[in-house]
């Protein structure tokens, strides 16, 4: 893996509150630039306090939902441009954190967040200062430029959150207090998240409120507590709400411990190995200088002891979780103060080949087995990520920038990418088509349709052709409890995703292999492949591969090592 | 009265012997070599023997020498006879060159060697069309430009079992350039006008054979059509049956490709050679 870099940036902490230049009482009417700095960076330091419950409130219990940290990094970005900013100009301000959320946007909802912030700054261009009346106004353009940027919106999401923001704040457009205004965003906002289950039924299902929506929710609420100080105590909110159902951060450890390894020669895939054997919820990225640590323990001395053996420690941090959860609860809502956790890990840069023709191609995968697949069927360039780590905008960008050739079709593979990559072609100055594939077999077909002697845009027509000639499975382990009504699931079973709906479990993951399949009609197929990932042994790969065989006489069962992380196989049916 | 046209080929046009024998069409043996042992194509080497070697290890295939084709038009001309020679696609191989080589250093002898622009059973059709027309007793300069017309209008179609051969031959780019292809895939190609290119790649033979046909559909009406493998007789039967809907099932020949064909194409190969009527 190339190297990733961390953010260093200050919190609301390093900066102080604005309480000390408004002082609580009087009405705040109007904000300039620097005070918008201090509500970007509060409401990223709110976030960041609460990113990984945000990466809990998966619909399906994937190990690896990771909207927090998608809107987190995109936030950062956002707060790295305005750093970069000499101008105590609001409109200048914010106009800088849209452009810097555009470039850093991850995912769908870091990606909807950008388009917010994109509205807010178009109508404040120019404004040295913003009243109440202005800012409302801004959050209008913020919520129609959030719903234009999507082809499809779905409500019970972090659209339906800006919609119901916009909408509520003409009621209280006649107060000019900026800081009642917040007050009243963020109680409109709670509401709006609370209530994303009525209008999202999977999300009832699930028992989970919308993560993206929940993570507007508390950019907003870090706003908003910028604005009283901290000592300003705030009602109960959905996020209370949501961390009951969001066991996975109480989960069966008692401590959250995060480090930075630096070192020589690090091994990132034997210290994935060896941590995972330590706890759960384990991250482990890097390379071989720099390994971000991140796992759930009932003993915090056993990993950081592995860690500090290999090079040195940076940015430790080990926290009780149940404590944490306790106070949590019992006070309504975390505080400000305490470890902020560091800055999750941004993916590393795309790795870029010679073209094959005049149609050169971009696709997002992890893994080095699928990353070879994808070379072997000619992609020029690679950007590292998936469902794991979802790709920004700007990397996607900075890979459509550097393959050779002036047309470019960009295969995302995962449905929570298929936004930066619309974004990316927006922003190129190449002729850019993304093929929204939304998993990895979906790609591969994808790319199996590329023909170097036809035009872009018959390619694009060809390949999105493709995209349905093939149904995905995914098989991995669940990380909690949930009921959808047709399938009840433990955290630890092995679960079966069929085209990213969750359908089948099982006792091993043979088992789910088996049932994926049955619901694939897998009969009718022609063929069956099976990606192998990380947690799958080559052995129990191989085992698995012969008895589908004699399930399956007359179809071919092909099975490639794809190294994914996570997922135990990937299944592609054609 | 004109005189009797000869009509001279490769061993890669895949002619079946037999009717290369009825036909009076002289074949000129390519040469197949396994590590330091050179074969000749057809002669030295049965098929089985062949596809046992290639199990075994790479091997090379290369154009007859220039002296072969000289001694094969001297004695030609001997016999009074004038000359067509009709070889693989100048594009794709040497032996189109070394014909033209022996030609020049024959100035007695009348031989007009054409660019088939195409290979195996599509240059084959045309060396047939040319004996047949010769058989009728049409002057060469006849038989050689209804040659020369028909090269435009074929066209060979083909599912490889695998790209391993085609890239180890290393006379198509883009073969070359998809190093280490990790998934299975029966990839189609067509062969018009010297070009190999790659039109799909389908990942199992039943989906490529429908491929393949659709695209043979899409070709139009067709004036000819030979079905060729490299050791996949059912594959082909099975193709000929589909290709039924689109061409007399009875007047289709099948043939198996010869040893230089296959090493280049791999064993399990299936295809088409067409003469389309609108090019």
């Amino acid at each position: 893996m190339a190297a990733f870099t961390f953010h260093n940036l200050p919190t609301a902490d390093d900066h102080g509150l604005l309480t000390d230049k408004y002082p609580p009482g009087s009405p705040v009417l109007s904000l300039d630039g620097e005070d918008f700095r201090a509500l970007f960076r509060a409401g990223c330091a709110w976030l960041e306090r609460d990113h990984q419950t945000v990466n809990a409130l998966n619909v399906f219990p994937v190990p690896d939902g990771d909207t927090g940290t998608n809107m987190l990094l995109t936030m950062q970005s956002a707060l790295e441009e305005i750093g970069g900013l000499q101008s105590n100009h609001a409109g200048d301000v914010i106009k800088a954190a849209a452009h810097g959320a555009l470039m850093g946007a991850r995912g769908n909802s870091g990606v909807i967040l950008s388009q917010i912030f994109r509205g807010l700054a178009r109508r404040l261009e120019g404004e040295t200062l913003v009243d109440a009346a202005e800012l409302v106004a801004a959050f209008q353009a913020g919520s129609e430029t959030a719903y234009r940027g999507v082809v499809r919106p779905v409500e019970g999401t972090i659209l339906t959150v800006i919609r119901e923001v916009a909408e509520a704040l003409p009621v209280k457009a006649t107060d000019n207090d900026l800081r009642a205004l917040f007050g009243h965003i963020v109680r409109v906002a709670a509401s709006a998240v609370e209530r994303t289950p009525t209008l999202l039924p999977v999300l009832a299902e699930a028992g989970v409120v919308d993560a993206g929506g929940q993570g507007l929710f508390l950019i907003l609420e870090g706003m908003h507590r910028c604005l009283q100080g901290l000592e300003v105590f705030v009602t109960p909110t959905a996020a209370v709400e949501m961390i009951e159902h969001a066991e996975v951060l109480v989960g069966e450890y008692g401590y959250d411990v995060q480090c930075v390894v630096l070192g020589m020669g690090l091994d990132v895939e034997q210290m994935r190995h060896d941590i995972a054997q330590m706890g759960d919820s384990v991250l482990v990225v890097g390379d071989s200088r720099t390994v971000k640590v991140h796992v759930h323990t009932d003993r915090p001395g056993t990993p950081l002891n592995y860690c500090a053996a290999l090079g040195q420690l940076d940015r430790v941090i080990v926290e009780n979780m149940q404590m944490q959860y306790e106070r949590f609860v019992g006070e309504g809502g975390p505080r400000m103060e305490g470890a902020v956790a560091a800055p999750a890990p941004v993916p590393p840069a795309a790795r870029v080949s010679v073209p094959l023709g005049p149609i050169g191609t971009v696709a997002v995968t992890v893994g080095e087995g699928l990353e070879s697949v994808f070379r072997s069927l000619g992609v020029q360039a690679i950007v590292p990520g998936g469902q794991t780590m979802n790709p920004s905008t700007e990397d996607l960008l900075k890979a459509i920038e550097q393959v050779a050739t002036d047309e470019v079709i960009v295969l995302p593979n995962n449905k929570n990418v298929i936004l930066a990559a619309q974004q990316a072609q927006q922003l190129s100055s190449k002729k850019v088509r993304v093929v929204p594939s939304k998993s990895i077999p979906q790609g591969i077909s994808a790319l199996l349709a590329l023909n170097q002697q036809a035009d872009l845009e018959t390619n694009v027509q060809m390949m999105e052709a493709a995209l349905s000639s093939v149904q995905t499975g995914e098989v991995t382990v669940a990380v909690r409890d949930v009921n959808l009504g047709h399938i009840r699931v433990a955290a630890g079973d092995f679960i079966g995703l069929r085209d990213d709906e969750l359908t089948a479990r099982g006792d091993n993951p043979e088992a789910v292999v088996f049932a994926l399949l049955e619901q694939m009609a897998a009969e009718d197929a022609e063929i069956v492949t099976l990606y192998r990932g990380e947690p799958a042994s080559t052995a129990e790969a191989e085992a698995l591969v012969a008895a589908l065989r004699d399930r399956y006489p007359e179809q071919e069962i092909e099975l490639v090592d794809g190294g994914q992380p996570y997922y135990h196989y990937i299944l592609s049916v054609e | 009265m004109s005189a009797d046209v000869q009509i001279i080929t490769d061993s890669t046009t895949d002619i079946p012997p037999d009717l290369a024998q009825r036909l009076g069409i002289t074949v000129i043996p390519c040469l197949v070599r396994f590590g330091e042992k050179f074969y000749r194509d057809g002669v030295d080497l049965t098929r089985e023997a062949f596809y046992a070697l290639l199990r075994k290890g790479p091997v090379a295939t290369s154009q007859p020498p220039i002296g072969v084709f000289e001694q094969v038009y001297h004695q030609a001309a001997e016999r009074g006879r004038e000359i067509i020679s009709i070889h693989a696609a100048g594009r794709l191989s040497g032996i189109y060159n070394a014909a033209c080589a022996a030609a020049r250093n024959l100035p007695q002898a009348i031989v007009e060697v054409i660019d088939s622009r195409s290979a195996s059973l599509g240059a084959g059709l045309l060396a047939v069309a040319a004996a047949e027309a010769a058989q009728r007793g049409e002057s060469l300069a006849t038989i050689a430009a209804q040659v020369q017309e028909m090269a435009g209008r074929v066209r060979v179609l083909a599912v490889l079992d695998t790209l391993d051969y085609i890239r180890r031959g290393g006379r198509v780019a883009w073969a070359l350039a998809m190093i280490g292809s990790l998934l299975s895939i029966k990839p189609l190609v067509m062969l018009k006008e010297g070009q190999v290119d790659l039109l799909e790649r389908p990942r199992t033979l039943s989906a490529a054979l429908r491929r393949l046909v659709e695209r043979v559909r899409e070709l139009g009406p067709l004036e000819q059509m030979w079905v060729l493998h490299t050791q996949a007789p059912e594959a082909a039967a099975r193709l000929a049956d589909m290709l039924a809907a689109l061409f007399p099932r009875e007047r289709m020949v099948i043939a198996e490709a010869g040893v230089t064909i296959a090493a280049h194409a791999g064993p399990g190969a299936v295809g088409v050679a067409c003469l389309v009527t609108n090019p």
